[in-house]
């Protein structure tokens, strides 16, 4: 039985630091799940070599509070992660493919051992089985069809990968893009970095030509390199305004600048919060703030209680990165070690 | 009241509404015109990450630049960098020039190695004193000891008058294949050539200041800043070209607004025209005298001001403030009652007047202090090139 309180929700979606909200509309998204009993959360990521980031955390947690406020009000919820096993060797460039492959299942125990500790209801599914599904099988091709004749889908497309890239995707028939697009065909929301806007406009305009669920996009916000001073991100413009992909530690070849469960220990961790670059602009990249923000969702999760942010303490740099070391060894690096 | 007389105070107000926007807009279309970045994206970054930042930065006075993403590198990591910004002795210094001075010293602040040249050859060849020598005495009597006053740091700061440092003239000669007449005329206008000294000292001497730090003698390639008025942006263009071409790195640049003229703020104060200017050597009556008759952003009916407010963007008075008080909350506080219509005009020249006298006093007396400055100048022998 649904009711019409979406005043937690509504919070939720409006957390200062963690909601990319340009791209985003909490009135578009209330509209629309009102007229739903039960819906269905998407979050996909592919991986590297380097292991899993903390920055992944973010998203996982963050579909596990929106799945909790979303069933609080009446909703059925079904949230899915999806693990891309075989979208993280489609690139031209990886070369360690079955190396790749091989870690799918220790991400796979890890993402368990994640879902225990905090008590996550979401599923795991490897893209690799789901590919084989006959729904998706289906979609892919609808939506191939339907790419094949429109400027409109492959202008999108073109979007979505890197300027040095596009000749390379047009010769794959842009099979990635569309891979992607009929995964996410079929669920109401999908959660990503904001980067990934361009597949869910795909998603719509297919999903609405096919008469699919109409998905809904929630962006987080960028995830930034930590230890860098401001200059750097002055010098990279492109990510300051795209950040780096959250899931791939090796993004931008800047693994040794992100958190990596189970190999970041707590000097370096301490070396990258301590000589990080805090601003009290909203405005600006914050990554120590991400750090604390997904400490404090993790709280939240084992404490089972409703996100509560503590944006004020964006005004403090010192007490943020003291704040976000020991939150973040409390309630993530320990827990996950044992 | 006569209605006549409200309904012109009403058409002032909105003649000046209107400078007010053109002044505004004049350096936003300026930052497209030339292909400059806005300043806006690195201003927050200083003032996230510096402890202090400057009103130049705070009030937008700094509003465009080029390359200047390296220079921020030097100021995260705590390394020197290279600042040259000069000007050419033909008057005292005024108001104007304080706000470049202001900049080089937070600069300084942040690491920068300054280099001034004092150019007074340039003076000479512009026709703005009648001799070579006159612009030399103008320089050594006047200018320097009025820079030092500002109080730059002397390990850190490069005074050289151009006639008295003739290396740089061989260095000019070493650039001079790289830039041809044809291409300053085209940058400059023809009048950039119309007499020989001209020619050379825009195809080559002036570039040889901004390209001297990298020279071996100063420790060979560095990142360098110039930070100038928006007049002075092919400068830079050129000095970009031939630094490619020469195997330097192209200077940045920072481009500041100019401190408004006082009869005109559309127009930038002018050594030259005395009545647009507040010289640092002016009498406290002088300083009275020019801000009592200065072009405001105040209709001429009190009651019309109190009703519509002022247009602090077109007024000159308020530029002073702007330009010069170290408060930005008294600024902001200024701003807002002066928009607001608040306080009067009579009420701004008065708070103006004390506070630019006591800059200029202030200045003057540090000026007088200043007896030697040997240790400022640089005397280097420059042979890398020959």
């Amino acid at each position: 039985m649904k009711n019409n309180n979406f005043e937690q929700l509504n919070k939720l979606l409006k957390t200062k630091g963690l909601i990319y909200s340009p791209m985003f509309s909490v009135d578009e998204v209330t509209n629309r799940l009102g007229k739903l009993n039960s819906i269905k959360i998407i979050y996909g990521e592919t991986y590297d070599i380097y292991g899993q980031t903390l920055d992944s955390l973010k998203y996982y947690f963050f579909a596990e509070l929106l799945a909790r406020e979303l069933r609080s009000i009446g909703f059925k919820v079904v949230v899915d992660i999806i693990i891309g096993d075989a979208h993280s060797v489609k690139n031209k460039i990886v070369s360690n493919k079955n190396q790749l492959l091989s870690i799918a299942s220790e991400r796979i125990d890890l993402l368990e051992k994640i879902k225990k500790t905090y008590g996550l209801k979401n599923n795991i599914i490897l893209m690799s089985s789901l590919m084989r599904d006959k729904t998706y099988q289906e979609n892919l091709q609808e939506i191939s069809d339907l790419f094949s004749k429109s400027k409109e889908y492959r202008d999108i497309a073109e979007k979505t990968v890197l300027q040095n890239r596009i000749s390379q995707e047009e010769k794959a028939g842009y099979q990635y893009v569309l891979e992607e697009v009929a995964l996410i065909l079929g669920y109401d929301i999908k959660i990503g970095p904001p980067r990934e806007n361009n597949y869910d406009k795909l998603a719509r305009l297919m999903g609405k030509r096919l008469n699919k669920n109409q998905l809904s996009g929630i962006y987080l916000k960028p995830t930034y390199p930590l230890g860098m001073k401001f200059d750097y991100f002055v010098t990279h413009p492109e990510i300051e305004e795209f950040g780096l992909t959250p899931y791939k530690a090796g993004s931008n070849k800047l693994q040794d600048h992100r958190i990596i469960i189970g190999q970041t220990n707590e000097n370096q961790i301490k070396n990258l919060i301590n000589n990080s670059f805090v601003a009290k602009n909203p405005i600006l990249p914050n990554p120590v703030f991400d750090v604390y923000l997904i400490s404090r969702m993790a709280k939240c999760l084992i404490n089972n209680v409703a996100f509560q942010n503590d944006e004020e303490v964006i005004n403090q740099p010192q007490e943020l990165k003291s704040k976000a070391i020991n939150e973040l060894m409390d309630k993530i690096i320990k827990p996950l070690q044992n | 009241m006569n209605d006549q007389l409200l309904l012109q105070a009403r058409k002032e107000y909105q003649e000046k509404k209107n400078l007010g926007d053109k002044i505004s807009s004049y350096y936003k279309d300026k930052i497209k015109e030339l292909n400059l970045k806005d300043f806006s994206r690195i201003r927050a970054y200083l003032e996230a990450s510096l402890t202090q930042t400057d009103k130049l930065i705070s009030r937008d006075i700094i509003f465009a630049h080029l390359d200047f993403e390296p220079i921020t590198t030097s100021i995260a990591e705590g390394k020197e960098f290279t600042v040259v910004s000069g000007l050419n002795p033909s008057s005292p210094l005024h108001l104007g020039h304080k706000v470049m001075f202001d900049l080089l010293l937070f600069l300084q602040r942040l690491g920068a190695n300054v280099f001034i040249p004092i150019t007074n050859d340039e003076s000479y060849i512009d026709g703005k004193t009648k001799t070579l020598s006159e612009s030399r005495r103008i320089a050594y009597e006047e200018i320097i000891p009025s820079i030092i006053a500002f109080g730059f740091n002397p390990e850190k700061t490069k005074i050289f008058v151009l006639s008295d440092y003739p290396e740089i003239y061989n260095f000019a000669i070493s650039i001079s294949r790289n830039v041809t007449n044809k291409y300053v005329s085209t940058v400059f206008g023809a009048e950039a050539l119309d007499n020989s000294g001209k020619a050379f000292y825009r195809s080559a001497v002036q570039l040889a200041q901004i390209l001297l730090p990298q020279l071996e003698e100063f420790g060979g390639m560095k990142n360098t800043l110039i930070p100038v008025g928006i007049d002075q942006h092919p400068y830079i263009l050129i000095a970009r070209d031939v630094a490619k071409k020469m195997d330097f790195i192209p200077p940045s640049e920072i481009v500041f607004k100019f401190q408004n003229s006082l009869i005109d703020p559309f127009e930038k104060m002018s050594g030259s025209k005395p009545k647009t200017a507040i010289y640092l050597t002016d009498s406290p009556k002088e300083i009275e005298d020019k801000i009592n008759k200065a072009f405001t952003g105040s209709v001429s009916v009190l009651d019309v001001h109190k009703e519509l407010g002022g247009i602090p963007e077109a007024c000159s008075v308020f530029s002073l403030l702007n330009f010069h008080h170290p408060d930005d909350n008294f600024i902001s506080d200024i701003y807002n009652r002066y928009k607001n219509g608040k306080i009067t005009m009579r009420e701004l020249k008065l708070v103006t007047t004390e506070f630019v006298i006591k800059l200029v006093t202030d200045h003057q007396e540090k000026k007088k202090a200043i007896k030697k400055f040997e240790e400022f100048i640089l005397k280097k022998p420059l042979k890398s090139f020959l």
